[in-house]
């Protein structure tokens, strides 16, 4: 096994992060220096900063808490993979809470001025002319979180002890922003704030052999600029309506067709079946729609499946 | 092809007219659109006997995620 090569070493002291570009093909690794730290981040295309990270299409194909082998993927209509988690020590991760800001510590404890990561990363991404309108919804590392049965999240002390690390690779040049999270008043971070190290390496050929996804788009619709029928970033924040617009919807007019399904008396008594279950519609139309739908779900549907088969 | 003693009528829109052609054009559930329908509602309840169990109530049902 080659050794890797370092990039860059940087320590971020509590109250900071830092904007640092990873490039395709090089390691991003962030370590725990103290007892138990999380790390909020946020990611951008390098050369194009419209295209960012996107918690929702990452909890929708990596479900609730992502850990190694996981992907970060961009936000619709770009959806690519940025980023793959490599390593990860803890294996305690969270997508479903947005980063504490300003607000909400003024908001929940009345706190005029207090560490935040919204502000974090908007000083942070500043470093590369981004405003803090450009701060997204963040990848929460070693964030310990949950769900009780009512379905309210709660966070849970953190686990990460001095050592512990997570590992990125970058499928294409991104510019990745960690910092180390303000939360010093709820147990996200075990209520003090701790230095944390980020590193960049260049991945060993063995490395880059494993894990890199192939560059560029693998299905039309990862979309780029190049698709829109309107490219062109707007620089004037007031919004005003484009009188010559015409509305060209991808698929339109929706046209409905029937369709006869034969079916046996005994094929029909599933109907009833189905029907008793509860979870399949009342009408027999409906019942039989939902199974066949959800039949080809399960046999031709790529990626997980949300699919809840009546019950 | 069962004897086909009841018929049910679903409607399904354009797009749901090409999954369908494919699956008529792998040949291998039947060679209409009805056809493949029946194929596919009866193999989703043969693959879910739990489902017609006494007892066995749904909640709110599929999520068509």
């Amino acid at each position: 096994m080659s050794e890797r090569e370092l990039v860059l070493d940087h320590v971020m002291e509590p109250g900071t992060g830092k904007a640092l570009p990873v490039h395709r093909g090089q390691i991003l690794r962030i370590e725990q220096l103290g007892n138990g730290q999380c790390a909020d981040f946020n990611a951008f295309n390098l050369h194009d900063y419209k295209e960012y990270f996107h918690t929702g299409r990452t909890r929708h194909l990596h479900g609730l808490f992502p850990a190694e082998g996981d992907m970060l993927w961009s936000a619709p209509p770009r959806e690519r993979p940025m980023l793959t988690i490599i390593g990860d020590t803890v294996g305690t991760n969270d997508i479903q809470y947005p980063r504490c800001t300003g607000f909400l510590y003024e908001y929940q404890f009345g706190f005029e001025s207090h560490t935040n990561c919204h502000d974090i990363l908007a000083e942070s991404i500043r470093e590369y002319g981004l405003t803090p309108d450009d701060v997204h919804d963040s990848f929460n590392f070693w964030m310990h979180t949950g769900v009780d049965d009512e379905g309210k999240l709660y966070i849970k002390r953190l686990l990460a002890k001095p050592g512990d690390y997570v590992e990125l690779i970058a499928h294409f040049d991104v510019l990745a922003v960690p910092n180390v999270c303000g939360a010093d008043i709820f147990s996200t971070s075990n209520f003090e704030l701790k230095p944390l190290r980020v590193q960049v390496f260049e991945a060993t050929p063995e490395e880059q052999e494993r894990w890199l996804q192939p560059e560029g788009r693998q299905y039309r619709n990862q979309r780029t600029p190049a698709d829109f029928r309107l490219s062109e970033i707007k620089v004037t924040r007031e919004l005003a309506r484009d009188g010559s617009y015409s509305p060209e919807w991808p698929v339109y007019p929706i046209v409905k067709r029937s369709v006869d399904v034969p079916l046996s008396d005994e094929e029909y008594g599933l109907i009833e079946g189905l029907r008793a279950n509860g979870g399949f519609g009342e009408p027999d139309a409906d019942i039989v729609r939902h199974a066949f739908f959800s039949w080809w779900i399960e046999e031709y549907m790529q990626g997980p499946k949300h699919q809840h088969p009546g019950q | 092809m069962p004897v086909s003693e009841r018929t049910v009528t679903i409607e399904v829109n354009q797009q749901q007219e090409q999954m369908l052609d494919r699956l008529v054009a792998e040949g291998k559930l039947g060679s209409t659109h009805g056809e493949v329908v029946r194929s596919g509602f009866v193999r989703f309840c043969e693959g879910h006997p739990d489902l017609f169990q006494a007892g066995a109530k749904g909640d709110e049902g599929g999520r068509d995620e």
